[in-house]
């Protein structure tokens, strides 16, 4: 149990925070795929609970492997927000995207983020257009 | 042959006095006359003026906004509108609507008949003060746009971007459709030449649009 829960929570995050561990997760996609990304926050060295910061990294994780697997994507935003009461990270790409109605959410994992969520409170937002990218968006409330 | 004249305005003395300037004229001639927007449009069917001399402020609706609708009917009508507002944003909303010249109440009996027939020839007529102050207050416009390109909705629409917020509950936080939301994003990243969230995010930053207000 403990060794899942450590691979459960990468070690840059202990280290260095949410916000340093999401510019090394963007680098290193970066150099792996030849997929452009850029990273923006607003937050500084806020220090959020730690298992926020595991679930929206675990979600930005995710959304990058996605883009990788299923886009088509040129660039990619990842963005980091502080706002009243919720931290949101949104992974943005200008790919391919798919058809909301069609897409019942196992094939991309999205059934896990939304639960992942769940347990804190949070939300899973979806956008994605044909020929037109896909947004997403998950929000969890922190005080 | 004389141009024809047909009078608006809702003062009766306005009008005998305009009738008067017009008369004096040889080559101008007034048809009819209306006291009010709805009648202008009456008037200008039964009598095919070439120049309609247009008020502004009347009972029932303003001159400036009866002239699209006179101009459908009658497509090869001039329209000069008289008023009191030497405001340059009268002049050009006249001129939008479809205007042919503006001349202001107080200059009518000098420049009246000057700028009936001005666009009786199918030509532009506006008080040369007007016009520059006009010409003044586009240059004005057009230099603060080319400072900041985006609408004040534009501007909000790109705040909530940078905050995070989806295309959906943008909408709903503007009480917009999603595709109207969709628009406006996509008219920030053309005039602001950007291609990402992320350099929509950037531009935020250095504008200071997520400082708290």
């Amino acid at each position: 149990m403990r060794r899942l829960a450590v691979e459960l929570r990468p070690s840059a995050l202990d280290d260095f925070g949410l916000v340093a561990a999401l510019e090394r997760l963007a680098e290193s996609f970066a150099e792996q795929t030849a997929i452009s990304v850029d990273f923006q926050t607003a937050l500084a060295d806020e220090r959020l609970p730690a298992d926020v910061e595991t679930a929206l990294y675990r979600i930005v994780q995710e959304s990058l492997t996605n883009v990788v697997k299923h886009a088509r994507a040129r660039r990619v935003s990842i963005l980091l927000a502080r706002k009243e009461g919720a931290v949101k990270a949104v992974v943005e790409d200008d790919g391919q995207g798919f058809d909301a109605a069609e897409q019942t959410g196992d094939g991309y994992g999205l059934v896990g983020m939304r639960e992942r969520l769940a347990l804190l409170g949070g939300r899973l937002e979806v956008e994605s257009t044909r020929d037109a990218g896909t947004t997403i968006a998950a929000e969890v409330p922190v005080r | 042959m004389s141009a024809r004249i047909l009078i608006v305005d809702d003062h009766a003395v306005v009008r005998a006095g305009l009738a008067m300037l017009v008369n004096a004229e040889e080559d101008l001639e007034v048809v009819g006359e209306a006291g009010s927007a709805r009648d202008a449009i009456f008037e200008a069917r039964s009598t095919k003026p070439d120049v309609v001399l247009m008020d502004v402020v009347m009972p029932d609706q303003s001159g400036i906004e009866v002239v699209p609708q006179l101009l459908h009917e009658l497509p090869e009508a001039k329209v000069l509108v008289l008023s009191m507002q030497d405001d340059p944003r009268y002049v050009r909303e006249a001129f939008e609507a479809g205007a042919s010249g503006y001349v202001l109440k107080e200059a009518a009996d000098t420049e009246l008949v000057a700028a009936i027939k001005e666009v009786a020839g199918g030509g532009r007529y506006v008080h040369p003060e007007l016009g520059a102050r006009l010409v003044s207050a586009e240059t004005a416009e057009r230099r603060r746009a080319e400072e900041d390109p985006l609408s004040d909705r534009e501007r909000e629409v790109l705040r909530l971007l940078a905050l995070g917020h989806t295309n959906q509950e943008i909408a709903k936080e503007l009480y917009i459709s999603v595709r109207t939301a969709e628009t406006h994003r996509a008219h920030i990243m053309q005039k602001l030449r950007l291609s990402s969230r992320a350099e929509l995010v950037r531009y935020a930053l250095d504008e200071g649009l997520l400082e708290p207000s």
